[in-house]
C-alpha cells in the first residue's frame, strides 16, 4: 500500500464525539443519524439533534459525504480510516522531526541521517561485546 | 506621565542591555555544556543555565537599578543624587522625565514587544495544535490508558501529555521487536513520563523564546541529547547497556525500511545515544556542580556591579537615551 502525505493542514481538529461518529462510520456502508443516535448517541445522553450537527460538521470538513434518500440523508466516509491517522502522525512526528518546539519525547531519532557504515560498525560491536560476555 | 515613561523606557535599556549579555553568555559557556564526559542530568542542568541567563540578566539588572531608589525611599541609604553631578540619568529623580520619549522610543519598544509576544504566540500555538493532535491521536489509538497503541506500521514510540501523560506505541514498532526490546523501549518512554520531560521540554521552549535563533537550536539539541540519554540510563539500569544499544540499532533499522520524508521521528542524535552506551561510563572532567557554582559567582559578580556601579549604568542609559 502507498504512503499518503496529506499536508499539516489536511487533518481537521476533531473533538471526542466527532471521532466517536468517524469510528462508527467507518464500520458501516451508510448511516442515517437516526442510526448513529442509536448506536453511539443514546448511551451517551446525546441528543439525535446533537448527533445530526456532529455529523453535518464531519460532512463540511469533508470526511464524510452524503446523500439524500427520500427525506433523510445518509451518510458515509470520505476518508479511509488509515489515511486519517496517517495524516495524524504525520503532522506529529514532522514536527517532531524538524528544529521546532515540541513537548514530546521518544526513542529515536531521525533514521535517514544515520550512515550505514556506522550503524554495521556498531552492530558488530554489539554482537563482539556479546561474545565477550558469553565466555565469562 | 513623562516621568514614569522616562524611568521605563530607562529601564527598558538595561533590560536590553541584560538580554544581550544573557545571549551572548551562552556563545562561551556552551563549549563547557556540550562534553559526552558530562553525565545527562548535569549537561541537562548546565543547559538550562544557560537558557534561562536571557531572563534572569534582564530581571537581576533592573531590579538592582531600581533597588538604589527603593532603599533611599526606605530611607535606608542616603538620597545621595542630591551630592553628586545630575550629568546623567537618575532612576530615582524626575531626571528620568527628561528623556524624550519620542515616536523613535514608541516605535522600537512597541517593536520588541510585539517581537517577543508573536514569539509566545507562535510556540503557544504550536504547542496547542500539537496537544489537540495528540489527544486526537490517542483517541484513535487502543490499550490502556498510559500505554496506547496506534495502528500505524511505520515505528515509533513517545512520550507525551503535561497533565495527562501517556505512551504512544505504533504496532508496526510493537510488531517489529521481540518482547525484551519492547519493554525496553517502554522503560525509556516511562522514564521520559517519570520526569515529566513533556513539561520540562515545554518550559524549556518557553526560555528559548529570548535565544537568538542559532543558539536556541544548539542549546536545544544539547538539552534534547541530555534527556534522551537520561531515559536511556533509566532502561539500562534494568536492562543492561547491551539490550538498550542494541534495540535502539534495532529501531533505527526498522525505520529505515519506511523512509519517508515527514516521517522521521526525534529530535536527539541516536547514533551518538549508540556509541555512548557502548562505551565506558562518562567521567566528570569537573567536580559536581562546579558549572554551577561558577555561573552562580558569576551572576552575583553582575548584580554587584550592577548595584555599586548603578550611576555608570545610569550614564549609560543617559548616553544611549541621547539626554
Amino acid at each position: 500500500m502507498a504512503h499518503q502525505h496529506p499536508q499539516s493542514s489536511s487533518v481537521p481538529p476533531l473533538g471526542e464525539l466527532e471521532i466517536a461518529v468517524l469510528e462508527y462510520v467507518w464500520h458501516q456502508p451508510q448511516v442515517s443519524a437516526k442510526e448513529t443516535h442509536a448506536a453511539i448517541g443514546a448511551a451517551r445522553g446525546i441528543s439525535a439533534n446533537t448527533v445530526q450537527s456532529t455529523l453535518e460538521r464531519l460532512f463540511r470538513k469533508q470526511l464524510l459525504r452524503r446523500e439524500k434518500q427520500g427525506h433523510a440523508f445518509y451518510y458515509s466516509a470520505q476518508v479511509p480510516r488509515q489515511q486519517l491517522l496517517v495524516g495524524l502522525i504525520n503532522d506529529v512526528l514532522g514536527r517532531f522531526g524538524r528544529d521546532t518546539p515540541s513537548s514530546l519525547a521518544a526513542f529515536v531519532e531521525a533514521a535517514e541521517q544515520l550512515d550505514e557504515n556506522a550503524l554495521q560498525a556498531l552492530e558488530a560491536e554489539i554482537i563482539a561485546r556479546r561474545k565477550r560476555e558469553g565466555r565469562r | 506621565m513623562d516621568n514614569a515613561l522616562g524611568l521605563f523606557w530607562s529601564l527598558w535599556l538595561v533590560a536590553i542591555l541584560g538580554w544581550l549579555l544573557g545571549t551572548l553568555w551562552p556563545y562561551v559557556s556552551l563549549h563547557f555544556v556540550d562534553n559526552s564526559r558530562l553525565s545527562p542530568a548535569s549537561r541537562a542542568r548546565r543547559v538550562l543555565i544557560l537558557a534561562a541567563l536571557p531572563w534572569l540578566l534582564p530581571v537581576i539588572l533592573v531590579t538592582l537599578v531600581n533597588a538604589v531608589p527603593l532603599l533611599k525611599a526606605s530611607h535606608w541609604v542616603a538620597d545621595h543624587c542630591r551630592y553628586h553631578s545630575h550629568g546623567h540619568l537618575h532612576a530615582c529623580d524626575a531626571i528620568a522625565g527628561s528623556i524624550d520619549f519620542g515616536y523613535v522610543n514608541i516605535t522600537l519598544t512597541g517593536l520588541i514587544i510585539v517581537l517577543l509576544l508573536t514569539s509566545f504566540l507562535r510556540l503557544a500555538r504550536r504547542e496547542w495544535q500539537m496537544r489537540r493532535r495528540l489527544l486526537m491521536l490517542s483517541a484513535f489509538a487502543q490499550g490502556k490508558p498510559r500505554v496506547r497503541v496506534v495502528d500505524d506500521r511505520r515505528p515509533f514510540a513517545l512520550a507525551a501529555g503535561i497533565h495527562n501523560r501517556f505512551v504512544l506505541l505504533s504496532r508496526g514498532l510493537l510488531q517489529q521487536l521481540s518482547r525484551r526490546e519492547k519493554r525496553v523501549v517502554l522503560a525509556h518512554e516511562f522514564a521520559h513520563l517519570r520526569h515529566a520531560d513533556p513539561l520540562r521540554n515545554l518550559l524549556f521552549e518557553c526560555l528559548l523564546t529570548l535565544h537568538l535563533p542559532q543558539r536556541a537550536t544548539a542549546l536545544r539539541r544539547v538539552w534534547q541529547q541530555a534527556l534522551e540519554e537520561r531515559a536511556d540510563d533509566a532502561a539500562v539500569a534494568r536492562f543492561g547497556r547491551d539490550a538498550v544499544a542494541s534495540t535502539l540499532l534495532q529501531v533505527i533499522r526498522a525505520s529505515r525500511s519506511y523512509h519517508t520524508e515527514r516521517c522521521s521521528a526525534v529530535g536527539a542524535n541516536a547514533l551518538q545515544r549508540i556509541q555512548r552506551l557502548l562505551a565506558a561510563h562518562e567521567r566528570e572532567t569537573h567536580p559536581a556542580y562546579f558549572f554551577e557554582s561558577v555561573h552562580l559567582a558569576g551572576l552575583l559578580v553582575v548584580a554587584a556591579l550592577a548595584f555599586s556601579h548603578h550611576h555608570t549604568l545610569e550614564t549609560w542609559v543617559a548616553w544611549v537615551a541621547g539626554i
